[in-house]
């Protein structure tokens, strides 16, 4: 249940502060001390170490790649890269969480891929059809509160692929990911206040898209 | 912006959305806070506009995982391949490693701000004096320094008859810097000397043994020092770059 929505907003709400980032010191946290006793092996050479800790992570960044970078395809390439850096630069990890920093990774390739998608158009966003952006449903689940909030997420979805690439990022980083304005501003490189305008803007955006959706959201 | 009493979509248009969008975020400082409300309490719009904000937010955070469409583990050959390739892995295989390091960037600023501090001390000064404008003024009394060589600023003999070597400079750059040179005038601060008003020659310049009139013979200058502040500050610029450069391919 880590990744939770609750768990998301219950972090955004309570940041880790630089220091907490920065610290070297053994964890409380069991999955954060698993990780690092993973990374302290992968950095010995022991690449299964590396590999559990891509299986632990490759759901969670995929999610978070294709969010930002609409064409599937793209997106696994980018968490592909990440992968590939992160196990370059194992010597690079300074502490703090191996969640964050494998993010960190993830959120540049991404950047990386939105620059050469900008560069080299491709069909856009075949994703829009998957079924997998459909909610899974239950077998006690209310029908039409399914399809609700299939549709729901669907339109917004399709939304979300039409604002500009930096707007989406700081969306995602912030509303899906949980990250706090000033994560977001150190791991994009721009300062409080832009990030700040790009998550309105990018919501004022959406909104405007779905003005004519929006009983899909009140319901 | 508008006040209570406005009302419907034509008053609406000429209300702030960012501010809107700010406020559905609780992104305000207190003063803005209340001007927002104050929209949204009189605007029906603005009421709607953040209640939709706050849903679209909720909804975004809400949205499904998409299920990922292969395995990213890495091969054992693709994990040999990453751990060799490149510059990074020639540089960790000399244990090299350390330069990617905070000490590595801390060493490479260091040296590199060494290297132009020093550059600036040795060379521009001499500039500057080559120039004719603003070297310092290097006269005590009838002391002469050494002008030759770059200018660099050299300590000053004081006493009427230490005098350095200045024949080197005067054929160097007789005409630059004269005044400070033993051939012109030099002032007396003192008011003591016979020659205090005579321009000095390079035959009648005191020097270290007395003639037979009782002024100093002249005697070559030595050989100029080789500018050991110049070499180590290239040597630490170039070092500092080399750093730089260093990390930023094996960065890559």
């Amino acid at each position: 249940m880590l990744d939770s929505a609750s768990l998301r907003i219950a972090v955004r709400r309570d940041p880790q502060t630089v220091e907490d980032l920065r610290s070297t010191t053994v964890s409380d946290d069991p999955v954060q001390r698993r990780d690092l006793i993973l990374l302290e092996r992968a950095r010995s050479g022991d690449l299964d170490a590396f590999n559990d800790l891509v299986t632990c992570y490759q759901d969670h960044l995929y999610a978070l790649v294709v969010r930002m970078v609409p064409d599937r395809d793209q997106a696994a390439d980018a968490v592909q890269e990440a992968f590939f850096s992160a196990y370059r630069n194992l010597e690079s990890f300074r502490g703090g969480s191996v969640r964050s920093w494998l993010s960190r990774i993830c959120v540049n390739a991404a950047m990386d891929a939105q620059r050469a998608r900008k560069r080299r158009p491709a069909y856009p966003y075949p994703e829009l059809d998957d079924e997998s952006w459909q909610p899974p449903a239950g077998e006690d689940a209310d029908p039409v509160r399914t399809t609700l909030g299939a549709e729901r997420s669907r339109v917004l979805a399709d939304a979300m692929t039409r604002i500009t690439n930096d707007q989406r990022t700081a969306i995602v980083l912030f509303d899906i990911e949980g990250y706090d304005y000033a994560e977001i501003a150190d791991m994009t490189g721009v300062s409080l206040g832009t990030v700040k305008s790009r998550i309105h803007r990018g919501r004022l955006a959406l909104r405007g898209m779905l003005e004519d959706r929006m009983e899909l959201f009140r319901g | 912006m508008t006040n209570r009493t406005e009302r419907g979509p034509a008053a609406h248009a000429g209300h702030d959305p960012l501010l809107i969008a700010q406020y559905a975020a609780d992104d305000l400082d207190p003063r803005d806070r209340a001007t927002a409300e104050a929209l949204v309490n009189s605007c029906t719009e603005c009421a709607e506009l953040a209640s939709d904000l706050r849903l679209i937010a909720r909804a975004t955070a809400a949205l499904p995982e998409t299920a990922r469409p292969r395995d990213f583990t890495l091969s054992p050959e693709q994990a040999a391949r990453l751990r060799r390739s490149g510059w990074r892995g020639f540089g960790q295989r000399l244990g090299l490693g350390w330069i990617r390091t905070d000490v590595g960037r801390t060493l490479a600023a260091g040296l590199t701000t060494l290297g132009l501090a020093g550059l600036l001390i040795g060379v521009v000064p001499g500039q500057l004096a080559s120039s004719g404008g603003a070297a310092p003024p290097q006269t005590v009394g009838k002391s002469v320094d050494n002008a030759g060589g770059g200018g660099a600023a050299q300590p000053l003999a004081t006493g009427r008859d230490q005098v350095a070597s200045a024949g080197a400079a005067a054929s160097a750059a007789p005409s630059v810097a004269a005044p400070e040179y033993p051939y012109g005038p030099q002032v007396d601060t003192t008011g003591e000397g016979p020659h205090a008003s005579e321009p000095y020659s390079v035959e009648s310049a005191p020097s270290g043994a007395p003639m037979a009139d009782g002024r100093m013979q002249y005697t070559p200058p030595p050989a100029s020092q080789p500018n050991y502040l110049l070499f180590a500050s290239l040597v630490a610029l170039t070092g500092g770059v080399a750093l730089f450069a260093v990390r930023r391919i094996s960065a890559g």
